[in-house]
């Protein structure tokens, strides 16, 4: 086996959950420096960001880091670089280190993407010679020939990313630090990268990947190391090292979406806010979104309409302070505050924390509206943002919700009831691929004609998934009156894992005499990496002829 | 890759007591980041300029009106020009262009952490790149002001070509007066921003502590304030050199000099080490 080029002995780092007292401490420790005295164990408020990690790297081996926010990845990958000072241990490097940590670090709006190109190579290590003799290639791989003598200002994020990666991809370094920055730009574009970084790799350049692409983790990476809470969790070959991985966050996520108990319901999301725009940091971890996490899918959110004006309030991960616009439907929102977060506990790995808060007006909301976040004139998250239609307070009058209309209360239609058994036994967890029997049951309570109901079953997120409707063959319709049963028999449920709602109309014809979410219930996986939304079963044969 | 690599290590060990290692490290910094320096100014000029049709000249204005309103002062007599050695347009332009250049290097060098941060959060360059980006701006920022000097001293009629030959070779001494305490602070200042607002209050008054704009009474208060003044010597030195091509009180100078010289070399040392442990707190 060769020499290491990579060796982390040891290696622990510690930040102060207090952000006042992470730069008093920052003095302290200068002042340690200079007298050669080292600070152990903790002090006050501060907490281990990467704790203990040994490891060895050889040349031309591709290392995946995952792990969840906070988890230690990027300060490891900081620490790699030598952008940031252990607190115990040692790294040693035996190579050249290219890091792309954040694309386009150091870029200027106001100068050409040639000048950024020079300016950029330089930061990076070149000399005006060896970027004149990558130029041409960093100009054709960045595909922006036309763009080339423009301001980067009026470059998308995509194409300054683009940019960024060609500059630093030309360096041929011999160590590779990737921080998720290439989810960036379209997808020819990050296949281009990925092409580009196999080519390094079959080079001899070592890669070390940090990711929650976990399909780009396994395609890239032949290992992968698990940290959680600075520690390593898990190492191994990178598929095994994701599939633990996304086992442990699939049951995180279950016990966060039921709860420890399976027979409890969670309450009706309909009835509520599925996520007040209005959250804190601590009860909306989907808002974890920022300057070094900007690629993360939209999320949907939806908002009471019973207020005038809505307060529209985030954060984001930054590297500085920078203007902050948010935009709702391409038009400006204002922002009434915009202050630094004193969070860095939970997010070691971020410089810093804004926090910000906007107003709008009902008003100008229509149903389905945009919100962007734009921080330096960068877009750093968009949101779907669902506006209700405004509740009257009658009962049975219906309203809109990302699950359909809602009929929550009805004189014609009672004892609603649905459950959803595997293996005979009642329960509000379904392992992929089991036989499942889903029971309603509900009250007639007077006579009707053409009774129909469906299943609807929807992501939590409102994609309907599917639907099972007694219309397809009418079989509701002989039914007049009476306490009704239903048990609907499916014998693989290929949902793939996470929280799901049924969404249960019972209807008179065409016209509803309820609809409501009638079940939650959450989706487990077998610890194997799934796409899409459902698991389709199947039998794989391969021929090869020659050519 | 043809050539091994040398293996850089990054340890919790303190480096302060390797002072060898850290040398051998700035020299090396500042033989390799001389192009970095130079591309960073570049931006950092271009930047600063874009959308301004003006651009340096509005640097100059303000140095100028206050010199302006001296020199009105001294020709009404209200301020004794008495003693200046030289015309009084020259002594207070030379003296104003000289002492913009000292608070500009300190002002940039004190906030080099704090405007690199960005850079400093994602790329590890040598500090030295930075160093020098400061020196190289304040150069260029110091060519109009050589430039205005250049001009009065042929307007007065006491243009010595040798003596201002002299006083340019010299000139980048002024830069280094003002680098040696800015760096020094610059760690200090990227923790505490206090440090900067303390030190941007006492740059206002110290003008007034040396023969900037006008020649402070011998014998009095001030006059024994303005030997402790850093800028003193080195301002007066350089004024004198450039328009009568001499110095005055040489040994002086050189004292100065050799403060300036210890607290430069500490301030880069300490700049030097602080980086990583300060970066990611800026």
């Amino acid at each position: 086996m060769s020499e290491p080029i990579i060796r982390i002995e040891q290696v622990s780092k510690k930040y102060s959950r207090n952000a006042q007292q992470h730069l008093s401490y920052g003095i302290v420790d200068l002042l340690r420096e200079v007298m050669g005295r080292k600070q152990e164990g903790l002090r006050k408020d501060e907490f281990y960001a990467v704790n203990d990690v040994s490891l060895e790297i050889v040349p031309g081996e591709c290392l995946a880091l995952i792990g969840r926010n906070g988890s230690g990845k990027t300060t490891l990958l900081k620490m790699l670089n030598g952008l940031v000072k252990p607190d115990r241990g040692k790294i040693s490097i035996a190579g050249r280190v290219q890091a792309l940590i954040n694309l386009g670090a150091g870029f200027s709006p106001r100068l050409t993407g040639r000048e950024n190109i020079f300016n950029s190579a330089s930061l990076m290590g070149m000399s005006r010679r060896e970027t004149n003799e990558v130029l041409g290639a960093i100009i054709a791989f960045s595909e922006l020939e036309l763009f080339i003598d423009s301001p980067v200002g009026t470059y998308s994020s995509g194409m300054k990313a683009r940019l960024g990666f060609s500059v630093a991809i030309h360096l041929e370094p011999d160590i590779l630090l990737i921080d998720e920055v290439l989810s960036v730009g379209d997808y020819a574009f990050q296949n281009k990268c990925f092409t580009r970084m196999e080519e390094l790799k079959k080079k001899g350049v070592t890669i070390v990947f940090v990711s929650h692409s976990h399909a780009s983790v396994i395609k890239l990476c032949e290992k992968a190391i698990w940290l959680h809470e600075g520690k390593i969790h898990a190492m191994g070959p990178s598929l095994e090292t994701v599939q633990t991985y996304l086992k442990s966050m699939e049951e995180e996520d279950k016990r966060r979406h039921l709860g420890d108990g399976t027979h409890s319901l969670p309450e009706k999301q309909v009835d509520e806010p599925v996520v007040a725009v209005e959250d804190e940091i601590d009860d909306d971890p989907e808002l974890q979104l920022g300057v070094s996490e900007p690629k993360v899918p939209e999320a949907e959110y939806v908002l009471p309409a019973e207020q005038e004006s809505f307060v529209l309030s985030g954060w984001y991960k930054a590297s500085s302070e920078k203007d902050v616009t948010l935009l709702v439907n391409g038009s400006p929102a204002t922002i009434t505050k915009v202050e630094r977060l004193d969070v860095l506990d939970k997010f070691p790995d971020a410089p810093l924390i804004m926090g910000f808060k906007g107003t709008e007006h009902r008003e100008t909301l229509g149903a389905r509206n945009e919100v962007v976040l734009q921080v330096g004139g960068e877009t750093m998250w968009k949101k779907i943002v669902l506006v209700d239609t405004p509740k009257n307070n009658q009962p049975g009058e219906a309203r809109d919700s990302i699950y359909g209309p809602v009929y929550p209360a009805s004189s014609d239609v009672d004892q609603i009831e649905c459950r959803i058994l595997v293996n005979g036994e009642e329960t509000t967890t379904v392992p992929i691929h089991s036989a499942v029997t889903i029971q309603f049951s509900f009250r007639l309570k007077r006579e009707v004609q053409g009774l129909a109901s469906t299943l609807n079953f929807h992501r939590k997120d409102g994609l309907k998934v599917a639907a099972i409707a007694s219309l397809t063959d009418r079989r509701l319709n002989h039914i007049r009156t009476g306490h009704v049963y239903c048990d609907v028999h499916i014998a693989d449920f290929d949902f793939l894992p996470g929280p799901y709602v049924i969404a249960m109309p019972i209807a008179e014809g065409r016209s509803y005499l309820w609809r409501d979410v009638a079940l939650e219930f959450y989706v487990e996986g077998q610890g194997q990496l799934y796409w899409g939304i459902k698991d389709i079963q199947h039998s794989y044969e391969i021929r090869v002829e020659e050519a | 890759m043809d050539s091994p690599s040398p293996i850089r290590v990054y340890s919790a060990e303190s480096s302060a007591f390797h002072v060898g290692e850290v040398v051998r490290s700035m020299v090396s910094g500042v033989l390799k980041s001389r192009y970095v320096a130079y591309r960073l100014v570049l931006k950092d000029i271009k930047e600063s300029y874009s959308g301004s049709v003006l651009g340096f000249v509005w640097d100059l204005l303000d140095p100028l009106i206050l010199a302006g309103i001296f020199y009105y002062l001294m020709q009404t007599r209200l301020i004794s020009a008495e003693g200046l050695g030289m015309p009084a347009s020259v002594f207070v332009v030379y003296g104003m262009m000289l002492y913009q250049t000292y608070t500009e290097s300190i002002t940039l060098s004190m906030d080099l952490m704090n405007r690199s941060k960005n850079l400093l959060n994602h790329l590890n360059i040598a500090p030295e790149a930075l160093v020098i980006s400061v020196a190289y701006r304040v150069g260029f920022n110091s060519l109009f002001r050589i430039g205005v000097m250049l001009v009065f001293s042929i307007m007065a009629g006491v243009f010595s070509p040798i003596g201002f030959l002299k006083f340019i070779v010299l000139f980048p001494l002024m830069i280094i007066w003002g680098m040696a305490p800015g760096l020094l602070l610059a760690p200090f200042n990227t923790i505490y921003k206090d440090v900067g607002r303390i030190v941007r209050l006492i740059i206002v008054p110290l003008r007034f502590l040396a023969p900037v704009i006008y020649a402070i009474p011998a014998g009095t208060m001030l006059d024994k304030l303005q030997v402790i003044n850093p800028v003193t010597m080195i301002l007066v030195n350089l004024r004198s050199l450039a328009v009568n091509n001499s110095f005055i009180d040489v040994p002086m100078l050189l004292l100065h000099g050799g403060v300036v010289l210890v607290v430069g070399l500490v301030g880069w040392f300490l700049f030097h080490i602080s980086i990583p442990i300060l970066s990611e707190r800026s």
